[in-house]
């Protein structure tokens, strides 16, 4: 395999507290190593393109911003598509966030600081090592769209799909249009198109019962007032207004993020973007401002979505769970454990089969399949089980407590790299260099053995930082984290180790405050306890 | 002589068990016997180990004794073949590597409720503890692993006469429920919810159900963390699995492994577990846990 690593320097943020060219120099045994001033300028961009090219690399390790910089921001989604259009894997691509997990954190420290980000180029280069380049299925999308809401974006989304020549049907979970009184005059001439169109089909009373695919070939298992029935969508426009309940119900079958109101939060770089492609919102905040914002809302959706399905064909990498069939013995615990029906036994061959249409790679069944015969593609077991060893001999420390701070990819990551973007300059470290920072899937990906190994590589404590109480995208992540979590600490305890070495915080998006002080209590409380070993 | 091939068997730390599984091939030991020539073991009476093609040794290492018999062995033997479960992963043995010596010397000779005046019994004669149990391939490299507590007899014969061939034996590497026959429903469907409402031991059930999975009967078993290749016995006894045949090979953690599996299935993990999470989940196995022993100070760290 050939491996470059890019450095940025982000114009002096990363580079005025890490070594960067001492970085790059110390990665020459790589295929390539070079430093740039940033990842988001045209030129700077195009020599990058142009190295992964002309050095022939098949994986690349980006050392800079956070990875979800360049899921959530649109020039660093520009950088993901010219990687890919460059022959990289999206597996075979992998992020060191020296910005917001070392840079920001430990302004002032650049010794600490440039050891502890050569030790997170270390555990992505593990990473891109360890993984397997995902596999994508080819599709022909189909020429038709769900909306979840007949309101008065959803009516308007509806009647521009129309137009541009797609089926629609339209679900609504009340037994008829929510249209707010100042707007149903306005809409009518949409209303009357829409009911004189044959493709378009308006079911009331409906719930989503089942929904499997993905982007250009969704299928829809519908229950409504006119009884069941399962039909093909290219995609979906959610326009569900302030209906928090609904949303719950959604969540059960595609990824959305919510904020504290349980209102679908966007994600991503562009206006409307949810975690799942070919699903699309009109946010609620934009459209409660009359018909005005209920059109741009509802254009912006369209357009975006109509952008993916008009393609002839679409591209969509299978990012799930792997099964090695030697090892498997049928016992059912993923069927358990998933919370998306992906998973059942083939009872003739007493084998777990997963469901590629409906498996969302969470990781959960990999946690929880006794034999080790499940994988997640994206954090391969082996990878997480090298990175926590890397991290674990890493010495960043002041001889501060050792902390290895494991967190979600949604809100544990956005909180952790919060938490480094407060620091203010001059105002001492955000949090001590000697907190390890390790991205996993989901709460659910929290393995006993995980737990075990970073105690067993040398730190002195556990803190896990996941989505809190009905945030989890996964639906069920932390609460089999939950129920795990008594046994993490019993299996530490029998070890001579305190069980409150191991800390769960569940955090918002936006705690960053919450994470920086909740990782400065508890290196005082470890200091405090008494040493690793000590009989209770 | 010429045509049998010569082995040496030994016991480390052990209850001999497996020796006794061997010796209960009854008159099939004959047929083995005809091609195996057996110049050392506790069953002859041979004081030097010779060298031989086969080395079969029984036991987890616990003391001086026991580690410089492994070497010898390891020394002299062609193929090294670690025998029963304690051989393999520590076995129950390895139970005592979450105590420190001084722990346990004082709790077996000096604190047990029987003991008066007792004394820790010391002296040239008697080979040193070692700090932590080990199996066998902690200390040696180890061709050939037969688990079990004990192996089964027949199971043995089978791995020998394939070694004996010059094959490699078989390697199991699914979990029981592969070789369990009993029925599962609800751990077929796709559904959170645990597969019953309480975790019982099987002499409160008024009724064991012979044919249905022991997890859906609120048993804790630990057929799905355990490694295939006993026939499922105790199942078929009506008894649910302890976990004797040890971890599946991909899955070198056979506790912390039962608790991700069985915190999705039985309520609490397993109440039973949560009170003992050691003695159900590593009970056979705990010397090759990722944190295989105490975390201690006064000692160190190996």
């Amino acid at each position: 395999m050939r491996t470059g690593l890019f450095l940025s320097r982000d114009d002096g943020t990363i580079s005025d507290t890490v070594d960067v060219d001492a970085l790059a120099s110390a990665y020459s045994s790589l295929a390539v190593a070079r430093v740039y001033d940033s990842f988001f300028r045209y030129a700077d961009q195009r020599a990058l393109l142009d190295t992964v090219r002309e050095s022939r690399l098949d994986a690349v390790v980006l050392a800079g911003n956070s990875p979800r910089h360049f899921q959530q921001a649109l020039d660093g989604d520009l950088v993901l598509n010219a990687l890919k259009r460059h022959g990289i894997n999206e597996n075979k691509l992998a992020f060191a966030n020296i910005k917001e997990q070392v840079a920001l954190p430990h302004q002032g420290d650049r010794e600490k600081a440039t050891r502890k980000a050569r030790t997170l180029i270390d555990v992505a280069l593990a990473k891109v090592e360890a993984s397997p380049a995902v596999n994508s299925t080819l599709l022909a999308p189909r020429r038709s769209v769900l909306i979840v809401g007949a309101t008065a974006g959803g009516l308007i989304a509806a009647s521009e799909l129309l137009g541009k020549g797609y089926r629609v049907y339209i679900v609504e979970s009340g037994p008829s249009l929510r249209l707010p009184a100042g707007l149903k005059d306005d809409l009518l001439p949409v209303l009357t198109g829409l009911q004189s169109d044959p493709r378009a089909r308006f079911f009331f009373d409906a719930t989503i019962a089942d929904l499997s695919g993905y982007c250009g070939q969704y299928t829809v298992g519908l229950r409504s007032s006119c009884g069941e029935c399962t039909f093909a969508a290219g995609g979906i426009i959610l326009s569900v207004g302030n209906d928090p309940a609904l949303v719950k119900a959604l969540r059960s079958t595609m990824r959305l993020s919510i904020n504290r109101d349980g209102l679908p939060e966007e994600e991503g770089s562009r206006i409307g973007q949810t975690t799942d492609p070919g699903i699309w919102l009109i946010p609620f905040a934009k459209t409660s401002g009359g018909l005005e914002a209920e059109l741009s809302g509802a254009a912006a959706a369209v357009s975006s979505l109509t952008t993916e399905l008009d393609a002839g064909e679409l591209e969509h990498p299978l990012f799930i769970t792997t099964i090695e069939e030697s090892l498997c013995g049928g016992c059912g615990t993923c069927v358990k454990t998933c919370a998306f029906s992906a998973s059942r036994i083939d009872l003739a061959h007493k084998l777990s089969v997963v469901d590629p249409e409906r498996c969302k790679g969470c990781g959960n069944c990999v946690t929880a399949c006794p034999t080790g015969a499940r994988d997640l593609l994206s954090y391969p077991r082996e990878y997480v089980s090298r990175a926590i060893r890397l991290l674990g001999q890493a010495t960043a420390g002041n001889g501060d407590p050792k902390i290895l701070a494991i967190f979600c990819r949604t809100c544990g990551q956005l909180a952790v790299d919060a938490a480094g973007a407060a620091a203010k300059p001059g105002a001492g470290p955000a949090y001590s260099p000697g907190v390890m920072p390790l991205l996993v899937e989901c709460g659910g990906s929290v393995d006993t053995q995980y737990v075990l190994e970073a105690f067993r590589n040398g730190f002195d404590g556990v803190a896990l930082f996941m989505c809190r109480d009905g945030h989890c995208h996964n639906v069920v992540g932390n609460t089999d984290l939950e129920r795990r979590l008594g046994l993490f600490r019993a299996v530490l305890r029998s070890r001579n180790i305190d069980g409150e070495r191991l800390r769960v915080v569940p955090v918002y998006a936006d705690d960053g405050r919450l994470v920086g002080e909740e990782l400065n209590s508890f290196g005082h409380d470890l200091t405090a306890m008494a040493a690793v070993g000590t009989r209770r | 002589m010429s045509g049998r091939v010569p082995v040496a068997t030994t016991w480390l730390q052990s209850c001999s068990g497996c020796h006794i599984a061997l010796l209960d091939l009854h008159e099939e030991l004959l047929d083995l016997l005809g091609s195996i020539d057996i110049r050392y073991s506790p069953i002859v009476d041979v004081k030097e180990v010779p060298e031989t093609d086969l080395g079969i040794v029984e036991g987890s290492v616990g003391n001086r004794d026991n580690t410089e018999m492994l070497l010898k062995f390891r020394e002299r033997s062609k193929t090294l073949i670690a025998f029963g479960t304690c051989a393999c992963f520590g076995g129950i043995p390895g139970l005592r590597n979450l105590f420190t010596r001084e722990e346990l010397l004082r709790r077996g000779y000096v604190e047990t409720e029987s003991t008066v005046d007792g004394i820790v019994p010391a002296g040239p004669e008697l080979p040193a503890l070692e700090q932590y149990v080990k199996p066998l391939n902690q200390l040696v490299p180890v061709e050939h692993y037969i688990p079990g507590c004990p192996p089964l007899p027949s199971t043995i014969k089978k791995n020998l006469v394939a070694l004996l061939g010059g094959g490699k034996p078989e390697v199991k590497k699914r979990n029981l429920c592969e070789e369990c026959d009993r029925t599962k429903k609800k751990l077929l469907v796709a559904s959170r919810d645990f597969v019953t409402d309480s975790v019982v031991s099987p002499h409160e059930l008024d009724n064991i159900d012979r044919s249905l999975c022991f997890l859906e009967q609120g048993v804790l078993c630990m057929g799905p963390a355990t490694c295939e290749g006993c026939g499922a016995r105790c199942l078929a006894g009506n008894m649910p699995c302890r976990g004797c045949m040890g971890p599946t090979p991909h899955a070198l953690e056979q506790g912390a492994k039962s608790i991700n599996a069985l915190s999705a299935i039985l309520p609490a993990g397993g109440l039973m577990f949560q009170e003992d999470v050691v003695g159900v989940g590593y009970r056979y196995s705990l010397p090759v846990s990722i944190y295989p022993h105490l975390a201690s100070e006064v000692e160190g760290t190996e």
